[in-house]
């Protein structure tokens, strides 16, 4: 009898024991300090270059809503397994949040759509091909592509070559710029070229090659960093001048612009963007209780109007 | 018998307990070691600063994969202000980061920063804007890596006494034995401006050459700022000016720009600028840039990284560089120049 209460005893013992370690555990998860909510910006470039002014966008919103960013970008552009080594390295060393430019809309839809189970998780400037995945804005990539073709029907495309130079394809907001712009010039007397580009490692020069084989009159860059390397080409003299357009912007492009090297962009408000991102991140958490609208303007600017006071807020949010 | 068993079990099992709590869960024992660094330039838009940061954050991006780590960096931009930058400091502090690399826009304020940083024990790294030495020294964790001022301006000036000795003609445009040049300088008050400009000019004088100064002023080591003041410059003393001595290679990209907007690249004379920038060695290849004074941008970067990278990892300053005191890491400059049998017929041929 007496063993027999001794064993119960050492059972009862041995339930509060295993109660007790768990409540421990998840007791030090839950009381880990937290004064910054830990927001991971995972790029599909490699640098932050193409992504600045979104960049202080979050960077002004962290700092009003107590958020720290972690900006990380690639080794190599638009490497998809690159991006989701390092969601899951995020996701593993305690983030709290991510907000992702989709190298690959397809490839990186899965892992998303399973880090969404745990923490939150928006797509900025490229989206996934998931629902679960929301956009931290709403997507005016269509928009600002149609924008641009309808400006160049109004300057005329009549017996003119317009070449699109095709790269970063497999990110969906890319995709939809060129249909928006393919929407507003099919039918325009222009003749049509799309080409792929980004192949090989040297950007410069398989769009240089590009640009010389079909010798265009109009050249449209879907991204910032085609833009870019184009407007680099034409500087370099390495083909004829085309008139260069793209959509969206860096600082290099405005500084390309006001030399003349870039005729028009499509800009967005690429701050408000940033800002909304983190926005959206803190208020999933539940740590805002703010209301922000969701609107990114975007206009289309020229080197001749770049310095008007709208354009100007678009360009250089931040003077120097 | 049996009681002291009973003890003996319970104490096991409070034992047991104890080791859970403190054993990492099978997460946190995945975690990859994590490096949070600041790097703060005093102007984003500084060309060489910006070589910099770049080779720093390909060290990191190296690093990060050889070694299964995290290193985070934020490049922040103090816009020329030291208040934002003081703010930026502060909120590095607040989000306790591993280690700050500051370049200062005021080195004045170096010892507030170092005792801020000293509160929070975070080591600072200062680059390319040398503190003063008692200020260096108010903490043990504070190091500065860069180059020395004296040296590029004394290497300038051999370039351009080497290049002079060598062909005396070909500079001397109105052969009076004497170099007329202009002077376009960095910041006003800035250490390494004001010894550029004391040195490479001591040092032509050293090589028995007489120089004629006919201006020099302050072009914030700006290159558009520098275009405007040689755009002045040239409608004053055009073709009296025989040589452009440049604090920096901004300045001196600028000076180019100046005579491209003047149509007057037939009769540029002798540019010299500091740093070796690419877009100045750009300008060295087309032969619009006589010579430049190769800061070497790589080294200091990778010597940043190496003090960043050991002091958060091994709890010590280690470098392949020599650390001079415990705390100096200095680069040495290299000239570059232009072939000299290239500067007879390189202008002539644009």
């Amino acid at each position: 009898m007496k063993r027999n209460s001794n064993v119960l005893i050492i059972l009862a013992l041995a339930f509060c024991t295993a109660f007790l370690a768990l409540f421990l555990r998840m007791d030090s998860k839950e009381n880990k300090p937290k004064g910054y909510v830990k927001i991971s910006v995972i790029s599909r470039d490699t640098t932050g270059d193409t992504m600045e002014t979104l960049r202080q966008g979050m960077e002004q919103a962290a700092s009003d809503m107590r958020a720290e960013i972690s900006f990380i970008t690639l080794s190599k552009r638009n490497d998809a397994q690159e991006q989701i080594r390092l969601i899951q390295r995020e996701v593993l060393n305690g983030t709290d949040a991510i907000l992702l430019s989709a190298a690959d809309s397809e490839e990186l839809s899965y892992i998303a759509e399973e880090v969404s189970k745990e923490i939150p998780i928006y797509t900025v400037e490229s989206p996934v091909a998931s629902d679960k995945v929301p956009q931290s804005a709403e997507s005016k990539d269509w928009s600002m592509g149609r924008l641009l073709g309808e400006n160049l029907i109004y300057r005329g495309v009549f017996g003119k070559k317009i070449l699109i130079l095709e790269s970063s394809m497999r990110c969906h907001n890319i995709v939809e710029r060129e249909k928006g712009l393919l929407d507003a010039i099919t039918g325009g007397r222009g003749e049509i070229i799309t080409a792929a580009i980004g192949k090989t490692e040297d950007f410069k020069a398989e769009l240089t090659e590009v640009v010389q084989i079909y010798e265009p009159d109009i050249v449209v860059a879907l991204e910032p960093y085609t833009l870019n390397a184009a407007a680099e080409a034409l500087q370099e003299k390495k083909y004829g001048s085309p008139k260069l357009y793209g959509i969206c912007t860096t600082s290099k492009t405005s500084q390309y612009m006001e030399e003349g090297l870039i005729e028009g962009i499509v800009v967005q408000n690429d701050f408000n963007a940033g800002y909304l991102s983190v926005y959206q991140v803190m208020k999933a958490l539940k740590k805002t209780d703010a209301t922000i609208d969701g609107e990114i303007e975007f206009a289309l600017i020229h080197s001749y109007n770049m310095y008007s006071s709208q354009n100007q807020r678009l360009l250089f949010p931040f003077v120097r | 018998m049996g009681k002291k068993q009973n003890w003996m079990i319970l104490c096991c099992m409070l034992g047991l307990v104890w080791l859970s709590g403190c054993a990492p869960s099978s997460q946190e024992a995945k975690k990859v070691p994590e490096m949070k660094v600041g790097i703060l330039v005093y102007r984003k838009e500084d060309t060489f600063l910006g070589t910099i940061v770049e080779a720093f954050e390909a060290a990191a991006k190296y690093a990060e994969q050889q070694e299964n780590i995290k290193i985070s960096v934020s490049v922040m931009d103090g816009r020329g202000s030291q208040a934002v930058q003081t703010g930026q400091i502060e909120k590095c502090i607040d989000q306790k980061y591993d280690v700050i690399c500051v370049n200062l826009v005021d080195r004045t304020v170096a010892a507030s920063i170092i005792d801020q940083a000293k509160a929070a024990q975070i080591p600072l790294i200062f680059f390319n804007r040398e503190p003063v030495k008692e200020d260096l020294e108010r903490w043990d964790k504070v190091y500065y890596v860069g180059a020395v001022a004296k040296e590029s301006g004394i290497l300038q000036g051999h370039l351009i006494a080497d290049a002079y000795l060598n062909n005396p003609e070909r500079f001397d445009k109105n052969n009076d034995q004497k170099l007329q040049y202009v002077m376009l300088e960095g910041e006003q008050g800035h250490q390494d401006a004001l010894l550029r400009t004391e040195y490479s000019i001591r040092t032509l004088v050293s090589e028995g050459i007489q120089m004629d100064k006919l201006v020099n002023d302050t072009a914030n080591w700006h290159r558009s700022q520098a275009a405007t003041k040689m755009s002045q410059w040239l409608e004053k003393y055009g073709n009296a000016i025989e040589v452009v001595i440049c604090n920096n290679d901004d300045m001196a990209l600028g000076a180019i720009d100046a005579y491209k907007a003047a149509k007057k690249l037939e009769e540029l004379p002798f540019i010299v600028g500091i740093d070796g920038t690419p877009p100045a060695m750009e300008a060295l290849a087309e032969g619009t840039l006589y010579g430049t004074i190769k800061n070497d941008e790589q080294k200091q970067a990778q010597a940043m990284f190496q003090l960043c990278y050991s002091l958060v990892f091994h709890g010590k300053a280690e470098s392949d560089y020599t650390l001079e005191k415990g705390k100096y890491i200095f680069i040495n400059y290299l000239p570059v120049e232009r072939e000299i049998d290239k500067v007879s017929t390189g202008n002539k041929e644009q």
